[in-house]
């Protein structure tokens, strides 16, 4: 039997908004704990340190890939941004291009989604 | 002290025969109930694992399960931990007893991972299996969290993708050897390097199947079992923990830490250490994160050495995975934990498939799972019963 469900939902991304508001500019919001200052993106919603006591921060938006994974469609990293102390897992936007070094990209439409766009070595460095 | 009474499974492939979940959990309970020597009414309680909703459309599964087994008016429960679930229902069954709330409990575990929807649409839900907004939204599959873990892994220990695809040759041949298995296949470390890639380091190979199936254990108190069910193996130790669902956030994206933590708690309630094992069943969702397993159980110190030395091969020390694994089983998330128990059970009372029983009289199994990646950590160490 065939049958078709289709849900549109209105999920709500609470306590975590201006992370998602972020993504959709191309700006990478992240959490700073107030008690022990780690600096976690995504946004950790309690610090490993056990606080809530957060505020927000922008982070320059660059980031360095220490893992990277390739498939036929898409290609995945875990990367870290700079200023922050956690590594996140992004979607590599151009992964034709082989560089260790990326921006965030702005994902204006659809599901809010880290995605990095890659910066070719030479260019990183003007 | 809770004995496995009985258990069972059907087969693990992909339906096509126009059954249902429904049909899979009635046949695996009916079936480990008539190994336990028991009927219907003597169970006190049922659990249900089953990982999610969306392939079958019912939620409250536990609620019809319990109408088609005649189960009406015994507790019933579903447990849901991503690919712990199986394991974690096998745990709350293992607390209602000691806590002398039910004296034989029915676990099943039943997923229809393979037959309801594409592979497209699974993999599209599998994202939403680790942090939903981050990764899931992201597009992140559960493949290539993996395939990130697993590349840490890899630079840190020197681990190889022909180590990986020794893994994945290995368990499909244990899997030959297992009737109910999806997967049983003769293949070379060669043919796996040459599957295509799905995301790197990971190639087809190296993935476990979508398969549909159900598995159940009938788990009893000490005296509540019939005196002609004689020598069944008995739970001595359970333990669970979790880690980050985020693998950016943990201290170190290649350890399965929570794993660790589990296989420690399990050990204290039990009074064993990871050296009493004699056979394991690992989650082997993807063939380097069983080595990964490995490591972070503490059953080797040096896994990659004594893998390459085949200690984990059916006449190695430590037979790994004799049902074939996740990778040669096959994968029907809510079933897998259950089945594993299940696995184990029959392996310590030497009645598994003759030509997977592992012929050195084991004493001690263990039996692990995880969700996410290692993010939900499950692990059951079993005995053998009196004779």
């Amino acid at each position: 039997m065939d049958y078709r469900l289709v849900l549109d939902y209105r999920l709500s991304a609470g306590r975590l908004t201006p992370w998602i508001e972020g993504l959709r500019i191309g700006k990478a919001r992240a959490h700073c704990c107030g008690e022990c200052g780690r600096v976690s993106f995504p946004p950790e919603r309690r610090c490993s340190c056990g606080s809530i006591q957060t505020k927000w921060m922008t982070l320059p938006g660059s980031a360095t890939i220490l893992q990277r994974s390739d498939g036929p469609e898409n290609s995945f990293a875990l990367a870290r941004f700079e200023g922050a102390d956690t590594l996140t897992s992004v979607r590599l936007h151009n992964p034709e291009i082989q560089s260790d070094r990326g921006r965030l990209l702005a994902v204006p439409e659809g599901p809010p989604a880290q995605v990095l766009a890659l910066v070719k070595p030479e260019a990183d460095a003007k | 002290m809770v004995l496995v009474a009985g258990v069972a499974l059907t087969s693990f492939n992909r339906r096509k025969d126009g059954s249902n979940f429904r049909d899979w959990a009635e046949s695996a309970v009916a079936a480990a109930l008539a190994d336990a020597k028991m009927e219907p009414g003597d169970i006190d309680a049922l659990v249900v694992a089953s990982e999610s909703d969306f392939f079958t459309l019912q939620l409250n599964p536990a609620s019809v399960i319990a109408g088609d087994l005649g189960l009406v008016g015994a507790a019933t429960m579903r447990v849901e931990g991503g690919g712990a679930s199986g394991q974690l229902a096998v745990h709350a069954a293992v607390h209602q007893i000691l806590a002398g709330t039910a004296q034989r409990v029915a676990v099943v575990g039943v997923e229809a991972t393979a037959s309801p929807l594409s592979v497209n649409a699974v993999t599209k839900l599998y994202g939403y299996s680790f942090d939903a907004w981050s990764d899931g939204m992201t597009g992140s599959t559960a493949t290539a969290l993996y395939a990130l873990s697993a590349t840490a892994y890899m630079a840190r220990s020197g681990a190889t993708s022909e180590d990986f695809a020794q893994v994945a040759v290995q368990n499909r041949q244990n899997a030959r050897h297992n009737p109910n298995a999806h997967l049983p296949l003769d293949t070379t470390v060669d043919d796996v390097l040459a599957s295509p890639v799905v995301s790197s380091p990971y190639r087809r190979l190296d993935c476990s199947p979508l398969s549909d199936g159900a598995a159940a254990v009938i788990l009893a108190a000490g005296g509540a079992v019939p005196r002609r069910r004689s020598g069944a193996a008995r739970i001595c130790g359970i333990g669970a923990a979790s880690d980050h669902a985020n693998l950016g956030t943990r201290i170190d994206v290649d350890r399965f830490s929570a794993k660790t933590k589990a296989m420690q708690r399990a050990c204290a309630m039990a009074g064993l250490t990871a050296a009493d094992v004699d056979i394991a069943e690992i989650y082997d969702a993807y063939s380097g994160a069983q080595l990964q397993g490995l490591e972070a159980l503490g059953l080797s110190s040096d896994v990659l050495a004594e893998h390459r030395a085949g200690a984990f091969a059916p006449d190695g020390r430590l037979p790994i995975n004799l049902s074939g694994g996740l990778l040669g089983q096959g994968a029907p998330v809510g079933a897998v934990g259950v089945a594993q128990v299940a696995t184990c059970a029959l392996q310590l009372e030497g009645r598994y498939h003759p030509d997977a029983q592992c012929g050195s009289a084991p004493r001690h199994a263990l039996a692990d799972t995880h969700g996410g990646v290692a993010t939900t950590a499950a692990v059951t160490l079993l005995s053998a019963g009196e004779a």
